[in-house]
């Protein structure tokens, strides 16, 4: 078509979300360099017959453009909660560590025109059984089966007849998690660094411009769930968290970036989110299968 | 701790890779258009290009050929033309298409194209309808008026299907009406307003399913990329009081969107008729989307068909064509209400 020709093509989307995959690049890079010192017990990673709790309050900034509700850019404020749990799971010989993650955020965000509002509420849940791959006094490098379910859903204020859409996904992945212990001067240090990506499972997201009304109204379900691959959606997290003892408390702070882009449906999509944790830990008794 | 290093990286990279693969091809699908006035014309006319539902029928009827609107009034457009200037002119353009679905939401105002109920009469008379609903008419919801004439026929007027009408008040007003010999439902001047409403409301009028049209949605964003058409029934209202005798239903050109889809459902169920002119149309589920400029646009993507696959869009035809007469005008007569008075009567002596 004509206009296929003189349409500009802009790959600014593409520059925004290359530094985001960079910094997830050169965060695990620093991890593996960091001069690791003495160990101490802080951190996220259990002994055996304990679990560890991290719940933490999370801010920063979201993005999102869903061109089901709109083709532009919709950036704002997030706040969120997340609960971090990991626990060691002993089989005969073998143990491996058992890890939850569940997360909350809810977004305002407005257009770069600064007339429209989205709003978005999101929740996932990501299960991960990690074993040590490698072993060392300073650090550890876990790698584990992942499996998760998460719902984002936006509401576009300004839409009158498609407010709403809602992206779904339960998918298995891959987790990876760095976790170095030193020293800062006398106080010491835990750092984790996890890396998840789903890249196989089902996607919940209406076909192109089959509305809501016609989905559970009149029961027309169209293509709505789709089969996920690495090729048609990404799906990115990453999270960097220091943990350190404060009294006889533990605290972390974090920082953790999700990115979710596809184009299922026929309908582009771009979500993404930084934020900024504060997080207590807590250490306590974990017994399994009664031993 | 090197091979530690290595076998992040490695893991890393191909981590990495799978992200560039996804971005890319997102970025290979997706446009971005400036916000200047070229970019917000190429913007809407791509959005409309590649999510509008009528083109065949828009061409069909009226000639339109949307790739030569695109030529047309790009020359009309300049990157230092006014933001009034430029909302007129990408207003013209939407409304070449005549669709009242169709609509360009500004800082000043509502971009709209009206013809389909401005050209035409409306017969209807907003003080002769009061002078049939009396002084002491019920009032069920907003907009939404009953009484019962002289010849014990119920008449329920319901102005928009815009704001809900509740269950327990249909029950209210088919109870109210319970003695009566017939019913006449005006949805004159009714723009239309929240679908199911309008499902509601017909559900109380049959006793069977019944099959009342199709639907067909946009799946991608060539013009004829569409689903297949999927019937749609009118279902009996459940554990409700419904409706078995005559009813008269009262329409004109101002009948658009849900109402003209009551129309539609009404005129499918048996023992009702359609009285007055065609309807106004607006058979298509409108969707919103967004300029760069933050404008909003409003248009028809998802068709709707009658039982016979006739498109709706146009409006659809009473099954007796009725106009109010100036001589009943000026009397102070309804034509529309006394046809309809005289088929309910002659249903009942010969149902």
């Amino acid at each position: 078509m004509k206009t296929m020709i003189e349409r500009k093509t802009d790959n600014s989307r593409f520059f925004e979300v290359l530094p985001r995959l960079a910094s997830i690049f050169l965060i695990v890079l620093f991890t593996t360099v960091v001069n690791a010192q003495n160990v101490t017990m802080v951190g996220i990673l259990p002994s055996e017959k304990e679990a560890v709790e991290d719940f933490s309050v999370r801010a920063g900034l979201g993005s999102a453009t869903d061109e089901y509700l709109s083709p532009n850019e919709y950036n704002g404020f997030s706040i969120g909660i997340k609960l971090d749990r990991m626990s060691r799971r002993n089989e005969k010989k073998m143990f491996c560590y058992s890890k939850n993650r569940s997360s909350l955020l809810f977004c305002d965000m407005k257009n770069e025109a600064g007339n429209g509002v989205q709003l978005e509420v999101a929740g996932s849940v990501v299960h991960v059984w990690e074993t040590p791959l490698l072993h060392y006094k300073y650090y550890d490098l876990l790698v584990g089966p992942s499996v998760c379910g998460s719902i984002d859903a936006l509401y576009n204020l300004r839409n009158s007849n498609n407010p709403a859409n809602v992206h779904g996904m339960l998918a298995a992945g891959l987790e990876f998690d760095n976790l170095f212990r030193f020293k800062v001067g006398r106080l010491p240090i835990a750092l984790n660094a996890s890396f998840n990506m789903p890249f196989t499972g089902i996607f919940f997201v209406p076909e192109y411009n089959l509305p809501y009304y016609l989905l559970f109204e009149e029961r027309l379900y169209g293509k709505t769930i789709h089969f996920m691959n690495p090729f048609n959606v990404t799906c990115l997290y990453n999270d960097v968290a220091f943990f350190f003892p404060v009294g006889k408390n533990q605290l972390s702070l974090s920082m953790s970036m999700d990115c979710t882009v596809h184009n299922l449906g026929g309908n582009a999509t771009v979500i993404s989110h930084c934020l900024f944790g504060l997080g207590y830990v807590h250490r306590f008794e974990h017994k399994y299968n009664g031993r | 701790m090197r091979k530690t290093i290595i076998k992040n990286m490695i893991a890393v990279a191909v981590l990495l890779c799978f992200s560039f693969c996804s971005c890319q091809q997102l970025e290979a699908i997706k446009d971005c258009y400036p916000n200047t006035p070229q970019g917000n014309f190429e913007a809407l006319w791509n959005i409309m290009d590649t999510h509008y539902c009528f083109f065949e029928l828009k061409q069909r009827d009226y000639g339109v050929d949307w790739d030569e609107v695109h030529d047309r009034y790009k020359t009309l457009i300049d990157d230092k033309m006014s933001d009034l200037s430029l909302f007129e002119v990408l207003s013209n353009m939407l409304g070449e298409l005549k669709d009242g679905h169709v609509n360009l939401y500004g800082k000043y105002d509502v971009g709209r194209n009206w013809t389909w109920k401005t050209d035409y009469p409306s017969n209807l008379s907003p003080e002769i309808r009061e002078r049939y609903l009396g002084d002491d008419y019920n009032i069920a919801a907003s907009g939404c008026f009953y009484t019962i004439l002289s010849d014990n026929i119920g008449y329920l007027v319901i102005e928009s299907f815009s704001g809900s009408i509740p269950d327990s008040k249909l029950d209210a007003i088919l109870n109210w009406f319970s003695i009566c010999n017939g019913m006449i439902i005006d949805i004159r001047g009714n723009g239309g307003g929240i679908l199911t409403e309008a499902e509601k409301v017909a559900s109380r009028f049959t006793e069977e399913k019944i099959l009342c049209g199709y639907v067909k949605y946009k799946k991608g964003p060539g013009r004829n990329d569409f689903s297949k058409p999927e019937p749609v029934f009118v279902k009996p209202a459940k554990d409700r009081l419904r409706w078995q005798k005559p009813v008269a239903v009262l329409v004109n050109r101002e009948c658009f969107s849900s109402a003209n889809d009551f129309a539609v459902k009404m005129k499918a169920l048996p023992g009702t008729a359609l009285f007055g002119d065609r309807t106004g149309g607006g058979g298509g589920l409108p969707f919103s989307s967004e300029l760069p400029n933050g404008w909003s646009v409003r248009f028809s993507s998802a068709p709707m068909f009658d039982a016979d696959m006739n498109d709706i869009e146009g409006g659809i035809d009473p099954d007796y064509s009725v106009s109010l007469s100036e001589n009943d005008r000026a009397k102070g007569i309804d034509s529309l209400i006394e046809t309809a008075r005289k088929w309910i009567n002659d249903m009942i002596l010969n149902p």
